[in-house]
């Protein structure tokens, strides 16, 4: 793809840094393995080592956005616009880049992530996992153990999509954001992702970067409860799917208005 | 005694439950109809399936019974057995 001649010199920039940034994110990866190895050992009950591991989690997220934003490498804004405590939330989030589930944890308090069985198995992510008292999406009991999370007061994180999605407009739902939702009786806490121009995606080599300065807005929005959004007298199966075509909608409305949403990336 | 149920009253009785719960149109109810990928009932829906058939069968369904059923002929097959 040819370049604009004046924006060359900056991407070379950007992809050394986009390069520091991987190596800075592998180590910093291991700072709460390191602490989680040396939580393990001190006489803390599980709480307290989910919390301090989760927090050192939040802390590196945060600071690693905003390395990424310091090298130039994008610009972000988040706009928090939760009326209540969030405590007890189904996190629903749409998932167009690589990143988004570190914005999350950078910005939710408490958040309980469902990891893939990839990484609850892998030698340096399993033990930060297992301290942070994650979930592993090929558990058995999947379901019960969310719903008792969201019942003590944890937020779990789930994107809809499963996987990164491939444009902001199409977007497929699967239901198990819903069926949380449903189960658990717990509200929805909608985070709105929006890249443009879209980076990072499933597919995409790390040096692969676009010749403008990618700019990422998230919106934490007020949150949804059942009651407002569906009939909640139909049974489960039904509400299941209603409130995954409510949401969908939701995301479908929010990223459509954003500015260059019509824009078609390849 | 009432005799066992046939295929095709097991198979309306399917078509009935599976329309309630889920929205799903009789007439894509068809033998050869897999679950997942044509009649888009997930893993989460099956238990609720199971449930409700076990109310209307009115006696127990093991979910095992049901570990390696893809399809709609496959339900029917493992209900019939039970009778």
């Amino acid at each position: 793809m040819p370049l604009a001649a004046p924006r060359a010199p900056l991407l070379s920039w950007r992809v050394l840094a986009a390069g520091i940034c991987y190596l800075i994110f592998a180590v910093a990866a291991s700072i709460p393995a390191a602490l989680a190895l040396g939580l393990k050992i001190l006489p803390l009950d599980s709480t307290r080592r989910q919390r301090i591991t989760r927090d050192s989690i939040r802390y590196l997220c945060r600071f690693y956005m905003n390395f990424m934003q310091l090298a130039g490498l994008l610009r972000f804004t988040v706009t928090d616009r939760s009326t209540a405590p969030v405590a007890g939330h189904v996190i629903v989030a749409n998932h167009p880049t690589l990143i988004d589930a570190l914005f999350v944890m950078a910005y939710v308090p408490d958040v309980c992530c469902i990891a893939k069985p990839g990484l609850a198995r892998n030698i340096f992510t399993r033990m930060t996992l297992a301290q942070a008292g994650f979930l592993v999406a090929d558990a058995d009991d999947l379901m019960e153990q969310a719903c008792a999370r969201l019942h003590a007061g944890e937020n779990v994180l789930i994107f809809p999509e499963g996987t990164r999605n491939t444009s902001d407009l199409e977007l497929d739902f699967r239901r198990g954001a819903a069926n949380l939702a449903v189960l658990a009786d717990s509200p929805v806490l909608p985070v709105v992702i929006h890249c443009r121009p879209r980076i990072l995606q499933r597919g995409d080599k790390w040096y692969q970067l676009p010749s403008e300065r990618p700019e990422l807005d998230i919106v934490i929005e007020p949150e949804l409860v059942r009651g407002d959004c569906i009939d909640t007298s139909a049974p489960r199966t039904r509400q299941y799917r209603t409130l995954t075509r409510y949401l969908r909608e939701y995301f479908h409305t929010r990223l459509a208005a954003a500015p260059g949403a019509q824009d078609k990336m390849v | 005694m009432p005799s066992a149920p046939t295929r095709e009253e097991l198979h309306a009785e399917l078509a009935a439950a599976l329309q309630e719960l889920f929205e799903t149109e009789p007439a894509a109810v068809v033998e050869t109809a897999r679950l997942y990928e044509d009649l888009d009932i997930d893993s989460i829906d099956t238990m609720d399936l199971l449930l409700r058939l076990r109310q209307s069968r009115g006696r127990h369904i093991e979910p095992e019974l049901f570990r390696d059923t893809r399809t709609v002929g496959g339900v029917l097959d493992v209900l019939q057995a039970l009778d």
